[in-house]
């Protein structure tokens, strides 16, 4: 069946790793790379200047300038709707959970298998996260020692609404953010609150910086 | 002064008066008893005299005879001597009173079986024969006051040998107070308290030895100083080149190999149904890279801990922490506890907290026989001037408990762990290492936090 073609961004330091992954992503029917970034800074201001944003965004954390969580916290709290999908070296639970705080659709180790890449550009697109088998493991062995991750516990949906509350925006901002009312935005503010026990907004803001999704002032 | 000359000044200033006052005290009191002497030979005289007058200023015999007696009961008792008046029929009369000595047993020691002399001498009234005077020597208050003397001389000896000792004693001990402190300044540099100073001293020959004690503690503080500074110097340019190789490795190898990978699957794909020997190829050469990251990735784990500036202390620890647990899930189970603001620490000391605990948990590995490893990573805050509440020190501590039975515990003398409490003190902290009873080890370490400003945070 005729899919429209997914559109992406590539956003990598290195040249040639661009190259090879434009021309492996390009090499599945209805992939387009359509355009490519070299830093996260550059990146955004890329997707500010479209009037059409990609699909999804391949962006690699560790680049130069550093502050590629920061960079994908800015994209994420101005594109909520945006599908992210982080491709680094690290290999690490604690930063792939991290850049999933900080809002990441999918983490893939750049030391999985390549085919693995198209599989979860497709599952960032159907708003399924996408985690490379490494981290996966990762994560499974970790299950039980993850007190300290509550947020861990609300669904994609209540993750994005937490962190744009903690990030200080209102119901309605959110709601155009989202695409959703602002009743259901409000519906799960109380009920995300309700998953973390706390009372206040005070207490929310401080759980986000802690858990890193969002920066403190 | 010198300590000599003030010694042998002090000691020959109380000889000197101890032996006045044992030449003094005997000489007055010979004085005294010359006089008594003198008198006393006097005494006899006067009173034989006045004896003699009595009699002769008698009316009748019977009156000069009680009056002669009269004499000698009224006289003073008489030194060393007795007189008697006897009748002529040789009847006592009168006896002089005598002033009885209390004499001690040495006196009746020396006393002599035969002792008493005898003087007679025939008093008459008007030619008629009256009586007669007895003297008799009395040795026994002589012999007793030769005792009282030589008692006197003993004690007067046996109280300046004492006055004697105890002033010496007293000067010697507030000479060498000086030898006490610097013996106490000895005893903490030897601890390692490099600190400690010794005053100046009135006696030159100590004020000396306080100089020089000092001079020498201020050139062991400098070379401690210099030590640390260069070691401290060492691990940043141990620190900084596996920085850079890191990076390398990371970016630049890390980086080339995943292009090479995704170009062979990609080359896989393209021939995929055209050419099989193709598809081999491209999946031998994607196999060869992804080998090739693995082991990179090992080299760099070991390298840098990566993502200890943007991950923070407490995520990169607990990574490491739980990367070994996996390994020896059978052998030990590891508890790690954070307290206080752990991810607020500069990057130096991130650095060395994290290599203490990576040391720990190798050491483990090797040598370890407990069932249990406890981490505990605290970082203690405190008001510091305007920055409010910040970091002031970060302390670390290792124990093992639930010990399997084994061998002794072979860890303390570990080159690591040498390296460590180089790295430790680097920071102007301490490290200790315990093995309890049960061959358990613990170990601690705890470092000021300071912010070094010359330190570029960025590279």
């Amino acid at each position: 069946m005729p899919n429209p073609p997914v559109r992406i961004l590539l956003v990598d330091d290195h040249a040639v790793v661009r190259a090879g992954y434009r021309r492996f992503l390009e090499q599945e029917p209805g992939y387009e790379v359509v355009a490519e970034s070299s830093s996260g800074e550059e990146a955004y201001a890329l997707l500010q200047s479209r009037t059409q944003l990609p699909d999804v965004v391949v962006l690699d954390l560790s680049m130069p300038g550093g502050g590629g969580l920061s960079t994908l916290r800015r994209m994420k709290l101005r594109w909520p709707l945006l599908p992210v999908l982080v491709c680094t070296m690290h290999d690490n639970l604690a930063f792939a959970l991290q850049a999933l705080r900080a809002g990441a659709n999918g983490y893939v180790t750049k030391s999985s298998d390549p085919a693995f890449m198209v599989i979860a550009v497709r599952r960032v697109l159907t708003g399924t996260a996408a985690l490379s088998p490494d981290i996966e493991a990762k994560l499974e062995r970790n299950a039980g020692s993850d007190a300290d991750t509550p947020t861990l516990g609300l669904s994609v949906r209540e993750f994005e609404i937490f962190r744009l509350i903690a990030a200080g925006k209102s119901h309605e901002e959110i709601a155009a953010l989202l695409n959703l009312s602002a009743k259901t935005v409000a519906n799960n503010h109380s009920l995300i609150k309700q998953k973390l026990a706390i009372s206040t907004d005070i207490e929310l803001f401080q759980l986000a910086v802690g858990c890193g999704a969002v920066e403190s002032a | 002064m010198y300590l000599r000359t003030r010694l042998l000044l002090g000691i020959a200033v109380v000889t000197l008066v101890a032996l006045a006052i044992s030449i003094v005290v005997p000489l007055t009191s010979v004085r005294d008893e010359v006089s008594l002497e003198t008198e006393s030979s006097t005494q006899v005289a006067v009173l034989m005299l006045a004896i003699e007058n009595s009699i002769d200023d008698a009316p009748d015999l019977a009156a000069a005879r009680a009056g002669a007696a009269e004499k000698i009961r009224r006289s003073e008792p008489l030194r060393h001597i007795k007189m008697d008046l006897l009748d002529t029929t040789g009847k006592v009369l009168a006896k002089s009173p005598i002033d009885e000595p209390q004499g001690g047993r040495l006196a009746r020691m020396l006393l002599p079986s035969e002792t008493n002399v005898t003087l007679r001498y025939e008093l008459e009234y008007h030619g008629e024969s009256l009586g007669q005077l007895r003297l008799l020597s009395n040795p026994l208050s002589e012999i007793a006051e030769i005792e009282k003397n030589t008692f006197r001389d003993l004690e007067l000896l046996a109280l300046t040998i004492i006055t004697m000792a105890a002033s010496i004693y007293v000067i010697v001990r507030r000479s060498l107070r000086p030898v006490v402190q610097i013996h106490a300044a000895l005893t903490r540099l030897e601890a390692g308290d490099l600190d400690v100073r010794l005053p100046r001293f009135r006696l030159k020959d100590l004020d000396d030895i306080s100089k020089r004690f000092n001079h020498c503690a201020a050139a062991m503080q400098e070379v401690a100083a210099q030590r640390r500074e260069l070691t401290r110097r060492l691990i940043d340019v141990e620190e900084d080149e596996r920085k850079r190789l890191a990076r390398e490795l990371h970016d630049e190898l890390g980086q080339s190999l995943t292009a090479i990978k995704v170009d062979a699957a990609y080359i896989a794909r393209e021939a995929a149904g055209v050419s099989p020997r193709i598809v081999a190829c491209a999946r031998g050469v994607e196999k060869v890279a992804s080998d090739i990251v693995e082991i990179i990735r090992g080299m760099l784990a070991r390298l840098r801990p990566h993502g200890l500036e943007t991950m923070g202390l407490r995520d990169t620890v607990q990574e490491l922490v739980n990367g070994w647990q996996t390994r020896v899930a059978d052998r030990f189970h590891c508890n790690l506890k954070f307290a206080g603001p752990v991810n607020g620490l500069p990057p130096d000391l991130n650095i060395t907290v994290y290599r203490l605990i990576q040391e720990c948990l190798t050491n483990a590995v090797r040598y370890s026989r407990a069932r249990v490893i406890d981490i505990d990573v605290a970082v203690e805050t405190g008001e510091v001037g305007d920055l409010g509440e910040v970091p002031q020190r970060v302390a670390l501590s290792m124990r093992e408990s639930q010990l399997t039975p084994g061998g002794p515990h072979a860890v303390a003398s570990g080159s690591g762990l040498l390296g460590m409490r180089e790295r430790v003190q680097s920071h102007g902290g301490e490290l200790r290492v315990d093995i309890g009873q049960s061959g358990g080890m613990s170990l601690h370490a705890w470092m000021p936090v300071t912010w070094r400003h010359e330190e570029s945070v960025s590279a």
